[in-house]
């Protein structure tokens, strides 16, 4: 074994680590989808907020229980349609990111149930819903960030950032209609359009 | 032992010292499990060719292949073992020391 053989095994080996550490995030369809559809909801929340429909109240209730059901239908859905023969799906990127968004998802909802409960019993001391837009955008901050630095994914980097910073305007507007709009303008351009960009260049399956 | 002479050969593990599983061990230790069709255009390699590979791999408790229907297709996954990480890591440090020691 030669040095000179010795250095390009090693240059090979290290080729083919690194193509195992950047496989493509596979994860595309579910920020579409949870992208999409928080974007319309957030800026259907505001045209209701704004009574722009005449639609009273009770329209944020259909609202937001069409969304969950239909994102977590959507979800289900998705699931099925993944393949598991997509090169890289075992990677470390790919599997950091759907624990961080499970995660962030299971959180989302728990803290959802908590507001949903809160607004039954009646106790009006304090609305979680509206602070939910800091909350939600900062999650998508979070989860962005760390898929985007685990897989070497500049776009969800510079996303997770962006979501993250946007935190701030989004405290400020605590209120306000425009919160909802900032919300929506997250969704689309921090999750929607990024989702996009990876489906774009997701592999084909093999077998 | 490498500890007394980094550069006696019996070290090194010879089951890995090969380049296509070299290749194999390098892209597995970041994606397992990987599938067979995935794994041979990462390395390069013909489906026979990865095929002898891996049989000697799996000879040495350093993968284990499962198969299965996905969409009423067969696919073969190939997963590295425990024992494959550590052998792995153990190549790794043996390279290392030698190459420090020959420096």
């Amino acid at each position: 074994m030669s040095p000179q053989s010795l250095a390009e095994d090693l240059a090979y080996i290290r080729d083919l680590a690194e193509a195992g550490q950047k496989a493509p995030l596979l994860g595309g369809r579910f920020l579409v989808w949870w992208g999409g559809l928080t974007t319309f909801a957030y800026l259907a929340h505001y045209a209701i907020f704004e009574g722009m429909f005449g639609l009273g109240p009770t329209a944020f209730a259909v609202l937001w229980t069409g969304y969950v059901v239909a994102g977590l239908g959507g979800s289900f859905a998705l699931h099925a349609t993944i393949g598991q023969g997509k090169p890289g799906a075992a990677s470390t990127g790919n599997r950091v990111s759907a624990l961080v968004w499970k995660s962030a998802g299971l959180f989302l909802g728990a803290y959802f149930t908590g507001a949903f409960l809160k607004a039954v019993t009646g106790d009006e001391t304090f609305n979680p819903f509206i602070w939910s837009i800091p909350l939600v955008i900062g999650v998508y901050g979070l989860a962005q960030y760390v898929g985007g630095v685990i897989a070497g994914n500049r776009v969800l980097t510079l996303a997770g950032q962006a979501a993250l910073v946007a935190t701030v305007p989004a405290v400020l507007l605590v209120g306000s209609g425009a919160s909802w709009l900032l919300g929506a303008a997250v969704a689309a351009l921090c999750v929607l359009l990024p989702g996009i960009l990876l489906m774009r260049n997701e592999p084909s399956a093999t077998v | 032992m490498s500890g007394e002479n980094p550069f006696d050969h019996n070290d090194i593990d010879d089951v890995i010292h090969g380049r296509l599983r070299l290749g194999i061990m390098a892209y597995l230790s970041t994606v397992s499990p990987a599938v067979f069709g995935e794994l041979r255009e990462k390395v390069g390699t013909t489906d026979g060719n990865l095929s002898t590979h891996l049989r000697k791999l799996e000879e040495a408790g350093y993968v284990e292949l499962e198969k299965r229907f996905v969409d009423r297709r067969p696919q073969t996954r190939v997963h590295l073992t425990e024992a494959g990480r550590k052998a792995w890591l153990g190549w790794l440090e043996r390279m290392q020391a030698l190459m420090k020691a020959a420096e």
